[in-house]
């Protein structure tokens, strides 16, 4: 156990908990909108480095690496989604999620979607498949922190995983989203600095790129090739196809991300954020892939590709430094497992417990009962997490696809299509989850040559479409949605009346009203 | 470049400039989005 490595990533864990406290003393906790959305009041670069480095988990050092380690240059179709992945979110959802949201008066990004297409099925279905798939994200994330601590550390893996679920939790129940997003900055820096120090140190270990690229040429030449090592992928363009949308209009679908758009402070800060999110991208999002290519030639005997990453910074870099890069990739780990830990217990307890269970707790009560939740989920997903932990890009390809397929077609067009209903919603999602689950799990890509993400998607926006217009006349949207629409459309602020009788429970109503007064 | 195929230089650097000019459109679309001096009014 190296003493310098445990004293940096001491000293992270200590400022992460450090900024929990801050965002608890800020007021995090003290009210719903403030735990679950940091009081709407979070800016333009705190909103793109929070999107990025949740969506950027620890599958970026682990299973990143593994694919660059055993099939070369394929890798890069999913680099290649990835790096647009943050501006497409805000460019297509980010202004009118968040304004649609505020007038909609929802705090969770499954409540919007309830308050969108009214019913209660949208919500309980939503809700269950998101704290389902959510919770196997955690999971993973959970498996990440405890592995990477371990490998670094030396410590048991079990003592390794207790000490990064007990520093993500603290912060988390202490300062709710505020902690999330002001943490997720701290780390969207450190996962920076640190990746492009062991991307330095294995180019210089190389001899540079076009040498490392010429010997792994002569190792074996479809390492080079987009198709994967021995070609494997070649000419499957259903499946490169799933694994550009995976990474790159998938975020959309994907409740614990756009949940960013709606604690913007301001709509039109979903510019500037769009353009922090590809600088940052253009930085961080290839580098996994290529030093998971390179680490062939490094260390062409591993056992684990998981482990390549992890085992280049071991192997090429002085202590200190190692002490950054495992920070960086702690850092990766624990704010996608924030996010994530957090987004699932607010659905748990606003979607779930409050809306079916409990509808009459009082505000801060409800607060609490939040943190309960987020408590119970973590310490599950952690003790969990102690047996036979499962690879780590298997669950989160798998949770991504599903959730893509089934909440994209929902979200984009509860801002950009009137037509939208909730039949539509409701069979898009159920068709979604469906289809992304099925493929995999009847193992259809390898029989069709289509990615399940690719399928899942282009079947539930077929639901999406088809459904909304044949039920029209039996289920059209209600006007009051399509007052929040128009009004969401408008590059203009809220109006102020309206923004003053924004109430949880009674935003329909209230712009319902508000708009009869105006045209009587 | 870079001792790569072509198919895969383009993969490699075409992806990474498509996003870029993704991302200078959406700039040049949005150009005329007001409100973006008044942060806490114009939620």
């Amino acid at each position: 156990m190296n003493t310098t490595v445990l004293l940096f990533l001491g000293l992270y864990f200590l400022a992460m908990l450090a900024v929990g406290v801050i965002s608890m003393r800020r007021g995090g906790s003290s009210s719903m909108e403030g735990y679950y959305l940091s009081g709407r009041n979070v800016g333009p670069l705190v909103t793109a480095m929070t999107m990025q480095s949740t969506s950027m988990s620890g599958y970026m050092f682990l299973g990143a690496g593994s694919l660059g380690y055993t099939q070369g240059y394929y890798g890069f179709w999913y680099a290649a989604g990835d790096i647009g992945g943050g501006v497409v979110n805000l460019s297509v959802l980010g202004r009118r999620m968040r304004k649609l949201s505020q007038i909609m008066g929802a705090l969770t990004s499954i409540e919007y979607l309830e308050k969108r297409y009214p019913s209660k099925w949208i919500r309980l279905i939503a809700a269950g498949l998101s704290v389902f798939l959510l919770g196997a994200y955690v999971l993973a994330q959970f498996i990440a922190g405890g592995k990477g601590l371990e490998l670094v550390t030396g410590l048991p893996y079990e003592l390794a995983l207790a000490i990064a679920v007990s520093v993500i939790l603290a912060y988390t129940l202490m300062g709710g989203y505020g902690a999330v997003a002001y943490t997720d900055l701290v780390q969207s820096f450190v996962m920076i600095i640190g990746i492009i120090w062991i991307l330095v140190a294995t180019l210089q270990e190389v001899g540079g790129l076009t040498a490392a690229n010429q010997a792994l040429a002569a190792l074996d030449p479809t390492l080079l090739s987009v198709w994967g090592r021995d070609l494997a992928y070649e000419g499957q363009w259903g499946i490169v196809m799933g694994a550009l949308l995976i990474f790159s209009i998938g975020y959309m679908g994907w409740p614990h991300v756009v949940t960013r758009h709606m604690a913007m402070r301001n709509p039109f800060h979903a510019r500037r954020a769009g353009v922090y999110s590809t600088l940052w991208n253009l930085v961080f999002v290839s580098a996994p892939y290529i030093l998971g290519t390179l680490a062939i030639l490094v260390l062409p005997e591993l056992d684990d590709p998981e482990q390549a990453i992890f085992a280049l910074a071991q192997a090429l870099l002085p202590a200190a430094v190692v002490g950054i890069v495992m920070a960086a990739i702690m850092a990766a780990i624990m704010s996608t497992a924030d996010s994530i830990l957090l987004q699932t217990g607010s659905i748990a307890a606003r979607d779930l417990y409050e809306r079916f269970i409990n509808p009459n707790m009082e505000e801060k009560q409800m607060v609490r009962v939040s943190q309960g939740i987020v408590l119970l989920l973590g310490l599950a997903c952690g003790i969990v997490a102690l047996f036979e932990p499962p690879a780590v890009f298997s669950i989160v390809v798998f949770t991504t696809s599903v959730l893509g397929s089934a909440f994209l077609p929902s979200y984009v067009a509860a801002v950009w299509w009137r037509k939208a209903n909730t039949p539509g919603a409701l069979t898009s999602m159920i068709v979604g989850t469906l289809v992304a689950f099925g493929w995999q799990y009847l193992a259809l890509d390898q029989v069709t040559g289509l990615h399940p993400m690719l399928a899942g998607v282009v079947l539930s926006s077929l639901s999406m479409v088809v459904v909304s217009l044949l039920t029209q006349a039996s289920h059209p949207v209600p006007e009051h949605v399509l007052q929040a629409m128009a009004e969401t459309a408008e590059l203009r602020p809220l109006p102020r009346p309206l923004k003053a009788q924004q109430s949880f429970e009674m935003a329909h109503e209230a712009l319902t009203l508000k708009t009869q007064e105006r045209t009587t | 470049m870079f001792g790569l195929p072509v198919s895969t230089t383009w993969l490699v650097v075409g992806a990474p400039a498509f996003w870029l000019l993704y991302t200078l459109g959406f700039l040049w679309v949005t150009r005329n989005w007001p409100g973006l001096n008044h942060p806490k009014d114009d939620a």
